[in-house]
């Protein structure tokens, strides 16, 4: 059944965000990527998160139930390392409140707590990111706009492309396993079995379509030159180079700021 | 009357082959071995023969695949359009041959229409402004103006391979060649595909090469036939001249009206080929012909009336996600114990969906799909798949095993059979489905058509009441695809099992089932006895479904010979009411169209 691919896919949409370059966006991850990196702080942590959550419903109209199905699963992980991390990390600063005879406080939990959330925004970046834009358009940039070989950008964009479809075919697979009477093995050794089992076929016909791909893509000229042309070029215009410098200048000057000590973004015992 | 349609009369050779051979690197045996063949600018060939006998091989010679991207051992010479394509680069041959491959998932590159019909283009550094002239031209000859924008993936297999065949029309080529583009589509995908490369044909004088198992809907385009056998051309000529040396043979498709002919007359008469020729071959010989005005025509397994249906689908309904469309919009039907029957529909009907909900892959609702009275929803996946059998469409997905012993052998072990009885019954399967000789082979390493006997084997090792097969002679030789429907109509017949065939093939649905199910749309449109289906125009035309020549045949004669039975739909069946002892009159005469 045709569908619009996974949360890991690009979507298809009229949104600012899809309409802008891929070079722009990619700037936008990166830099959103940098702050998140450099602030240890749970408030600025939060507000940083914040403002790409707004990036997504305002410029990318995403919907609540979309972003939380792309990421609770991330988000869940998450949780789980601050868990960790506040149970693990020595205690500074006041106590916020005990449990389990383990007192939380405010700097280990808010640091615990700030770092979780980074990894969480990171992946939400990037998640942002693949869903607005087209792999094509992104191969396309990269090759123009970084210089990258063509053949390189393209066969990232094929990877790309292929993804939705193994994971059809791997849930064919899983099915069709099943028909035969195949259990799913328990134990370390079991689990080794059932993977195997079902990466063999996928592999076979991985490789018989990536064939077949190759072929197709070599006998209509693939490869044949050092450049290609390319059309309906999304490329980097005005508002996007404004942008780019804008968020280049906000990294800049907030590491500097943070390199002279003039703003903090962890805590000082 | 010509039963030899020639489009265009012979100019010069735009393909040249010159003592060709080829074997793949580390291989040793030649996969084509000595071939010289040359075929003229504007001709239709289609290149017959069974699995694994160089056909794809010849494809890949034509566009230089071989050898510039496909290493091995090439003898001889290959000229296409006046050009060694040993000395051609890849992308040169790219402007003059164009190829189709069968799977057009497989070779789609691009999410968008437009960019997957530029892409060659593109990579030939042509100007952007030509690319997007060269690319609505290719797209208006196809007819597919209104999928721009679309992504490739919502679209249906006839409008994805047109795509596909667009992307290859921009470049220009004068030669298309084709290896199986129909495979994977429905009648009236295929159709669309078939018209258009016609229309390509006959109104841009591009030549075509197509690979193909279909013959019956090619025989008002082809204009020549190349029979390729073990790497070697065995036959090549006039579609007439070369079906009528096929005469006595197995293992090849000819056109249903040839056939038919062939049964009737040991002579070499020229023989039918179209609905219209077959008409008139019936014609003449009915005028000295009785038949039977009410002919028994209960054909291949007769279905075992019981008290209960051995499966009943009660008001089914479906949808994979809550704001997704139905799939299945409250279906009921029942089946009985014996017989086969067939589940037609165009793609996206609801055919898998349904099959996969009776083997419980994907759950139906409480109470809506019952075998042998009891709700599949009570029984264990396990228990379901010990009581029906289901054949992928694609062998691949369903091996386990390392060998083709130890994938007969897996269903029976894990079921508790001692390895005395697994031993018997997987030496039986071997031998009943062709594979002798192979047991130490790995599955993956077998050809397209082994592949399916293996998997077909797989389900029918353990005797399963009901067994679903998905298009199951999909890559099968006619000797094979004959071989297999006839084991299945043997089990339903000696053993009272049911077979549950969904297919596309028209063809086969009306030779071998008793009881057919078409769905549309996630309705069910018709079910009941298979001859009905073919005299219901309207049903045919909103199903998008086609008649096999035969029913075309008899349809038209009903107009010329009123009271000709007019139920007729599979040779069988016409043989019944006109037995073969006829042949006689018809080995009188040699006029029988003019």
């Amino acid at each position: 059944m045709a569908h619009d691919g996974s949360f890991l896919q690009y979507r298809s949409g009229n949104s600012p965000l899809h309409k802008l370059d891929p070079l722009t966006k990619l700037a936008g991850m990166l830099a959103f990527s940098f702050l998140a990196f450099g602030t240890y702080i749970a408030w600025m942590q939060s507000l940083v998160t914040l403002v790409v959550l707004l990036i997504a419903f305002i410029f990318g109209r995403f919907r609540v139930r979309d972003l939380i199905a792309a990421t609770w699963f991330f988000g869940i992980a998450c949780v789980g390392f601050i868990v960790i991390q506040s149970f693990t990390l020595p205690s500074s600063g006041p106590v916020l409140f005990r449990l389990f005879g383990h007192s939380f406080t405010t700097n280990t939990t808010g640091y615990a707590y700030a770092v979780g959330l980074r990894i969480y925004t990171i992946y939400l970046v990037s998640i942002i990111f693949i869903r607005t834009t087209s792999p094509r358009d992104l191969a396309v940039s990269i090759t123009e706009g970084l210089k990258v070989p063509y053949r390189i950008a393209y066969s990232f964009f094929v990877a790309m492309r292929m993804i939705p479809l193994m994971q059809e075919e791997m849930a064919v697979i899983r099915a069709a396993q099943q028909v035969r009477g195949m259990g799913r093995r328990k134990g370390i050794r079991g689990q080794l079995q059932n993977l195997r089992q079902l990466m063999l076929p996928l592999l076979v016909r991985s490789m018989r379509e990536a064939g077949t791909l190759v072929h197709s893509m070599e006998s209509r000229a693939f490869g044949a030159f050092p450049t290609r042309t390319f059309t309906d070029v999304n490329r980097m215009k005005t508002k996007g180079k404004a942008i780019t410098l804008a968020l280049l200048a906000l990294v800049v000057v907030w590491y500097v700021l943070v390199g002279l000590n003039i703003i903090h973004t962890q805590y000082i015992q | 009357m010509t039963t030899i349609t020639t489009h265009y009369t012979s100019t010069q050779p735009i393909v040249e082959l010159d003592r060709v051979s080829f074997s793949y690197l580390g291989s040793d045996r030649e996969v084509l071995q000595n071939v010289s063949l040359t075929i003229d600018s504007g001709d239709f060939v289609l290149v017959l023969g069974s699995s694994g006998s160089g056909k794809s091989t010849f494809a890949m010679l034509l566009n230089g695949l071989i050898p510039h991207s496909i290493p091995g051992q090439l003898d001889g010479t290959v000229k296409i359009d006046g050009l060694l394509t040993m000395k051609t680069p890849v992308h040169e041959l790219a402007t003059r041959v164009g190829m189709v491959f069968q799977d057009p998932d497989a070779q789609i590159v691009n999410v968008l229409v437009q960019d997957e019909i530029n892409f060659g283009m593109e990579n030939l550094r042509w100007d952007e402004n030509v690319i997007k002239m060269k690319a609505k031209q290719a797209m208006s000859q196809l007819g597919i103006e209104h999928l721009v924008g679309r992504n490739v993936m919502s679209l249906s297999g006839g409008q994805k391979q047109k795509v596909v065949l667009a992307s290859v029309l921009a470049l220009e080529p004068k030669i298309l060649v084709l290896d199986e583009p129909t495979a994977n589509l429905d009648p009236l995908g295929t159709k669309e595909v078939f018209d258009v490369i016609g229309h390509l044909n006959h109104e841009h004088n591009i030549t075509v090469v197509l690979i193909e198992n279909r013959v019956d809907e090619l025989v008002d385009l082809v204009n020549r036939v190349v029979l390729l056998e073990n790497g070697t051309i065995s036959l090549n000529g006039p579609p007439g001249e070369v079906y009528r040396k096929l005469r006595g043979r197995t293992g090849l498709w000819l056109p249903q009206v040839t056939e038919m002919a062939m049964r009737y007359s040991s002579e070499t008469l020229q023989l039918p080929m179209t609905v219209q020729e077959g008409c008139d071959f019936l014609v003449n010989g009915i005028n000295h012909l009785q038949w039977q005005l009410k002919p028994e025509i209960d054909q291949q397994a007769s279905i075992l009336k019981t008290s209960e249906p051995l499966l009943e689908v009660k008001n089914l309904q479906f949808q994979y996600h809550i704001k997704l469309p139905l799939v299945l919009k409250k279906i009921s039907f029942k089946i009985e114990s014996g017989g086969i029957v067939a589940i037609v529909g165009q793609n996206g009907s609801g055919k898998t969906t349904l099959a996969r909900l009776l083997v419980r892959i994907l759950n139906p609702p409480v109470g809506t799909v019952f075998l042998n009275t009891q709700d599949i929803r009570h029984l264990s996946v396990k228990d379901v798949s010990s009581q029906i059998g289901y054949v992928f469409q694609n062998p691949d997905h369903q091996f386990v095993s390392d060998t083709v012993y130890d994938e007969l052998a897996y269903s029976l072990r894990i079921h508790g059979f001692s390895e005395a009885e697994v031993e018997e019954k997987t030496r039986e399967m071997i031998l009943r489905m062709d594979l002798q000789g192979k047991e130490q082979t790995s599955p993956f390493s077998l050809s397209v058509g082994e592949r399916r006997r293996l998997s077909v084997g797989t389900m029918l090792i353990l005797n399963q009441k009901l067994v679903i097969l998905d298009e199951p002679t999909i890559g099968l030789d006619p000797s094979h695809s004959h071989a297999l429907m006839a084991l299945l109509a043997q089990l339903a017949k000696e053993f009272g099992h049911t077979m549950l065939l969904i297919t596309h093939d028209m063809r086969l649905v009306a030779d071998w089932t008793s009881h057919t199910i078409v769905l549309n749309q996630g309705e069910i449109l018709f079910d009941g006895e298979t001859r009905e289906v073919f005299q219901d125009s309207m049903l045919l035309r909103e199903a998008h479904l086609t008649e096999p020549p035969i029913a075309k045949v008899v349809h038209r004669l009903r107009y010329i010979v009123p009271d000709f039975p007019h139920d007729i739909v599979s040779l069988a069946q016409l043989e019944r009411i006109m037995p073969l002892n006829v042949q006689s009159m018809y080995e009188r005469r040699t006029d029988y169209g003019s």
